[in-house]
C-alpha cells in the first residue's frame, strides 16, 4: 500500500469523525473543507483537477442557492402559513384529517421546494397553528419532519442529495420516476399508516377550525403573496419542463430564486440582509470539501474497494441489490451524514464494472440518503448517543421520542421502497 | 389555605369541577398555574441541526412562536378560571403563566408562593389508563415526588 493512499485513508476517516463529533464545535464545513484541502496537499488531487471538479459543480451549487433562495422568500410572502391553514381549514376538525392534509402539504412542498423548506420552515408554522387550535402539538411536528424525508424522491429537485445522484448518473426524468415514484409514494403511504397508529390517542377527537383567525399576510400583504404563490406555480411547471428536456436544474432554481427573493428585496419587504440570514453559507463549502476529498479517495483507489465490498454485499439479485444500497446508505447517513455517505458510495459504484444492477445501486443509494435520516432526526448517531449519554446522567431529553418514533417508522419506511424500487427495476 | 392547582396543556377543564368540590373549606387563595413545556419546541428545534450550516429560527418567526406559546398559555389560565367559578369556586384566584420544565417549575413555585396544596390532574394527555401503569405522567409523577407540600392527585375516573 503506498503511502498516499494511506494518507488520504487516514484524513477520509479523521474527516469524517471530524464531522460525525464535532469536536470543539468546529463547523462541519470546516472539516468538509479541511479534508479537501488535505487531500490536494498530499497530492492525491492536483490543484487544477479539484478546481475543474468544483466548477463543473455549478448545477449542484446553483440548486442548493436557488433553493434557499426560493424558500426563504415564499416564507417571508407567508405562503407557508396560508397552505397550512388551509389544511386546518379543510380537515373540517377531525385531528386525524388535519394529520393527513399536512401529509399532503409536506409531501408537495418537498417535492418542489425541497426537504428543508419542509422540515425547517413548514414545523414552526404547524407548531404555531397546532397551538392555536389546542392540539398536541407532537404528531404534527413530527410529521412535518418525516415528511420531509419521506416525500424526498419524489421528484429529482425534491432533495438537493437526488441532484448529486442524478450528476453522477444522469437520468431522464421519465426513467426517475420510472424507478422512484412507485417507491417513494409506498414510503408516504406506510409513514401515514404508522402515523395514525402510533398517535392514535392524540388524533382520537376533533378540534374547533373556527379557532384559528386567517394569516395576517392575507389582510396586510395580499398581492405579495399571490404574485409569490404565482411565481412558485411557474417555477414548479419550470422544474418539470427543464426535468423533461434534461436541461441543468440548478438555472431553474437559481433564476426562479432570484426572481422570488430580489423581487421581495426590490419592493423593500424583504432586507437584503435578512435574505443572507436565510441562506446556509456552510452548506456550500461542507459539499465542496467533500467532492474534492472524495475525488482523492477515488484516485487513490479506495473506491474500488469499497465498491468491491458493496458488490459482495448487494450479489447479482435485484432485489438483494436494492436493499444492500438502500440499507447501507442509510447506515451512512445516519453514522456520519448522507451527503457524504452518499458522494463515497456513488464513487464506489462509480468503480464496478458495468453490471445489470448499477442502476439500482445508484437509485438505491439516493433512497438511503433521503430517507435515512427520519431514524435520527435530531442529527446523527453521535447527537443520539449523546442525548442517549445526558438522559443515563438524569438529564430528561424528550428528543429521545424522536429517536423512538424514527426506530419504529424508518424500517417500514426503508423496506417499502426498497420493495418497490425493486419491483420497478426487475 | 393557599393551593396551587396546575393546568396542563389540553384546556380540557372538566376535572375542574371536581377539584372544585375537593378544594377544601379553608381555602382562601387559589393560584393557577400553567407552564409553556419549551421541549416541544426543542424537539424541533434540534431536528434542524443536521441541516449543516442552517441558521436559527429567523427572528419574525421565533417572535411568532414565542407569542403564540403565551397567548395558548394565557388563553388555557383563563377557561381554567372560569371553570372553576362555574363550579362554585369562591376564593381569590390569580394566574401564573410559566416557562420551561412544567414538573420543576411547579415545584419551585409551591415553595416559592409558598402554596399549602398543590393539586394537579394525574394525567393531561389522552389515551392513557385512568387508573393502573401508565395513569400517572411523568409531571405529576415528578410533584409527587419533590412537592414542598401535599398533593391532589384527581384523577380521569374522578377517583
Amino acid at each position: 500500500m503506498e503511502l498516499q493512499q494511506v494518507a488520504v485513508g487516514v484524513i477520509a476517516v479523521a474527516t469524517l469523525a471530524a464531522v460525525m463529533l464535532r469536536p470543539r464545535a468546529i463547523p462541519e464545513a470546516i472539516s468538509a473543507l479541511t479534508g479537501g484541502a488535505l487531500v490536494v496537499l498530499v497530492g492525491a488531487v492536483p490543484p487544477i483537477e479539484a478546481v475543474r471538479l468544483l466548477l463543473a459543480a455549478w448545477n449542484v451549487f446553483a440548486f442548493f442557492l436557488g433553493l434557499m433562495l426560493i424558500a426563504a422568500a415564499a416564507d417571508h410572502a407567508g405562503v407557508f402559513d396560508v397552505l397550512a391553514w388551509l389544511a386546518a381549514r379543510a380537515a373540517g376538525g377531525s385531528r386525524r384529517r388535519l394529520l393527513l392534509n399536512l401529509f399532503v402539504l409536506g409531501a408537495g412542498l418537498t417535492a418542489l421546494l425541497s426537504n428543508d423548506a419542509t422540515a425547517l420552515i413548514l414545523t414552526p408554522v404547524v407548531y404555531t397553528l397546532t397551538l392555536r387550535l389546542g392540539l398536541p402539538t407532537r404528531p404534527y411536528a413530527f410529521a412535518c419532519t418525516f415528511i420531509a424525508d419521506t416525500a424526498s424522491f419524489l421528484l429529482p429537485v425534491s432533495n438537493p442529495i437526488n441532484i448529486l445522484v442524478l450528476e453522477r448518473f444522469p437520468a431522464s426524468l421519465g426513467d426517475y420516476l420510472h424507478h422512484l415514484l412507485p417507491a417513494a409514494l409506498a414510503a408516504i403511504a406506510v409513514n401515514v399508516a404508522v402515523f395514525l397508529w402510533l398517535f392514535r390517542a392524540e388524533l382520537a377527537g376533533g378540534f374547533a377550525p373556527t379557532d384559528l383567525p386567517p394569516p395576517a399576510v392575507l389582510a396586510l400583504a395580499p398581492r405579495r403573496f399571490r404574485l409569490t404563490a404565482l411565481g412558485l406555480g411557474v417555477l414548479a411547471g419550470a422544474y418539470l419542463l427543464a426535468a423533461w428536456r434534461g436541461w441543468p436544474l440548478g438555472l431553474v432554481a437559481l433564476a426562479g430564486g432570484a426572481v422570488l427573493a430580489g423581487g421581495a428585496v426590490a419592493w423593500g419587504k424583504l432586507a437584503a440582509r435578512g435574505l443572507a440570514g436565510a441562506i446556509s453559507w456552510g452548506l456550500f463549502g461542507f459539499i465542496a470539501g467533500f467532492l474534492v476529498l472524495v475525488q482523492g479517495v477515488e484516485n487513490v483507489g479506495w473506491s474500488a474497494g469499497l465498491g468491491r465490498a458493496l458488490a459482495a454485499l448487494a450479489g447479482d439479485a435485484p432485489l438483494r441489490s436494492a436493499a444492500a444500497a438502500v440499507v447501507v446508505s442509510a447506515l451512512g447517513a445516519n453514522l456520519v451524514n448522507n451527503v457524504p455517505a452518499a458522494l463515497l458510495q456513488l464513487a464506489a459504484i462509480d468503480s464496478l464494472p458495468s453490471t445489470p444492477v448499477r442502476g439500482l445501486l445508484a437509485y438505491g443509494t439516493l433512497v438511503g440518503a433521503d430517507l435515512g435520516p427520519n431514524l435520527t432526526t435530531v442529527g446523527s448517531l453521535a447527537t443520539m448517543l449523546w442525548l442517549l449519554l445526558l438522559r443515563q446522567r438524569g438529564v430528561t431529553i424528550s428528543s429521545l421520542e424522536y429517536f423512538r418514533v424514527g426506530l419504529i417508522t424508518t424500517p417500514g419506511l426503508l423496506a417499502a421502497a426498497t420493495l418497490a424500487l425493486w419491483w420497478m427495476g426487475r | 389555605m393557599r393551593v396551587l392547582v396546575a393546568i396542563g396543556p389540553s384546556g380540557d377543564c372538566a376535572w375542574l369541577a371536581r377539584l372544585a368540590s375537593l378544594l377544601p373549606a379553608a381555602t382562601t387563595e387559589v393560584c393557577l398555574a400553567h407552564v409553556v413545556d419549551l421541549e416541544a419546541r426543542r424537539d424541533w428545534e434540534r431536528a434542524r441541526q443536521r441541516f449543516i450550516g442552517r441558521p436559527p429560527l429567523p427572528p419574525h418567526r421565533r417572535d411568532e412562536v414565542e407569542a403564540v406559546e403565551r397567548e395558548r398559555g394565557r388563553a388555557v389560565l383563563a377557561a381554567a378560571e372560569a371553570a372553576l367559578r362555574r363550579a362554585g369556586c369562591s376564593a381569590t384566584t390569580r394566574q401564573e403563566l410559566l416557562t420551561e420544565r412544567p414538573e420543576r417549575a411547579l415545584v419551585a413555585l409551591a415553595t416559592h408562593w409558598p402554596a399549602e396544596l398543590l393539586a394537579l390532574r394525574a394525567r393531561d394527555a389522552p389515551g392513557h389508563p385512568p387508573t393502573g401503569p401508565g395513569s400517572v405522567g411523568h409531571v405529576a409523577r415528578f410533584v409527587l415526588d419533590h412537592a414542598p407540600c401535599p398533593v391532589l392527585l384527581v384523577r380521569a375516573t374522578g377517583r
